[in-house]
């Protein structure tokens, strides 16, 4: 099947169309996006693929759940972050770790050899300090600045305090300002 | 200056992220797999099914089997063995104590009949006392035929008797007066329990012998 990749309106009206099409749909909008945001959790690149094919059948499955309270955009979000906590959570994660560590060479890495040239760039480092960040402020900074998410959005998401966001958010910057600080 | 987070969608983007996208495999993989979900189960294999009732029949047979063995195995319902049981065999410390006892009264006494059964915790005791003993001599015999056989101390309390008459927790003397003669009523006195003159009972606990006349005659 060809990729459709048409500009649709993120609040599109799902009912007029039949659920094949519906998912169609929400993968041309989300699919990068969602494997993104698979991997600044799980920081592997297989993984994240995995974890976005699961986060398109959930989506799928729950389809009736959706209810207009939420945009669909915060509503595919929440389903991929707790998809990933879930796995970070599960005991099969910590047994991959231990086994990765006795029989990878090298970690799994998102970097082309291009890409590796400009490592140490400034952009480069600012990236891998935020991905360095622990998860609870990591996922503030990502979804507030690499989401460009609205701290309402994200209170939502997260499923915590507005105010709570805000100073995840706060100190999330800090910690990262003294880290670039130190490596620069 | 500038916050250079701002810039983060551009780095992560054009760096780090750059590669890592949903490919079409992904695309075909998802729905391939919710067509999955909405798929009917395949019907089931004639030989599913007969494997499935064979089974369910061997397991149900072999239930059964297993029941009738443990059925078999179990013990006769006391109900019935109480005809054979009813006169409960007199256990073997009493039946020896009264083996002794009786030789005594028979051959010093001149007793015609001395007998016993046990029914549960109450051993029952038939004396046939000659016609010419009076009665004060039938209870001093009786109680001493007691103390004999149980080493029973009367007017003693039951901690007294060293053990010895445990096997029952109440005695009931039965005394009858007879004339001499040569049949054996003893047979006769344990099936048929009437016509005896004097029922003397004694508690353990209490350890006294209480007389209490039945018939008058």
């Amino acid at each position: 099947m060809k990729t459709k990749k048409s500009v649709v309106s993120p609040e599109f009206n799902f009912h007029h169309l039949s659920q094949e099409e519906w998912l169609i749909q929400i993968m041309d909008m989300y699919q990068d996006k969602v494997v993104r945001l698979a991997y600044t959790y799980v920081k592997d690149r297989k993984l994240a693929e995995d974890l976005a094919q699961e986060v398109f059948v959930k989506c799928f499955i729950h389809k009736d759940n959706f209810r207009n309270e939420s945009s669909v955009k915060t509503w595919v979000y929440s389903i991929t972050i707790n998809l990933c906590k879930d796995y970070l959570r599960s005991g099969w994660k910590k047994y991959i770790h231990v086994i990765d560590r006795f029989s990878k060479a090298k970690p799994s890495s998102a970097l082309t050899p291009e890409l590796s040239i400009v490592q140490k760039s400034e952009h480069e480092a600012l990236s891998e300090e935020v991905l360095k960040l622990p998860l609870k402020y990591r996922e503030v900074i990502l979804l507030f600045y690499y989401k460009e998410l609205k701290v309402n959005e994200i209170s939502q998401i997260l499923n915590k305090k507005e105010a709570t966001v805000r100073t995840i958010l706060q100190r999330g910057r800090e910690m990262l300002r003294r880290k670039l600080e130190k490596g620069g | 200056m500038e916050d250079p987070l701002k810039q983060l969608p551009e780095i992560l983007n054009n760096g780090r992220m750059k590669t890592i996208t949903f490919k079409e495999e992904h695309r075909q993989s998802v729905l391939q797999k919710t067509r999955d979900l909405n798929k009917l189960p395949a019907p089931k294999s004639m030989w599913y099914h007969w494997f499935h009732q064979s089974l369910s029949l061997a397991l149900g047979v072999a239930f059964i089997f297993l029941f009738i063995q443990f059925a078999e195995s179990m013990p006769l319902n006391k109900d019935t063995n109480k005809d054979a049981n009813f006169f409960v065999k007199t256990p073997y410390v009493n039946q020896a104590i009264l083996t002794k006892a009786r030789h005594d009264m028979r051959h010093q006494h001149n007793v015609t009949g001395i007998d016993a059964y046990q029914k549960g915790d109450t051993l029952t005791v038939y004396i046939r006392f000659p016609e010419n003993l009076s009665q004060e001599k039938q209870f001093f015999l009786t109680e001493s035929y007691l103390k004999g056989v149980s080493h029973l101390t009367l007017n003693e309390p039951y901690e007294a008797q060293e053990n010895l008459g445990e096997l029952w927790k109440y005695v009931n003397l039965k005394v009858y007066t007879a004339s001499s003669t040569d049949n054996d009523l003893i047979a006769e006195l344990l099936k048929v329990d009437k016509d005896f003159e004097w029922l003397g009972s004694i508690k353990k606990n209490e350890g006294t012998l209480k007389w209490e006349r039945i018939t008058n005659k």
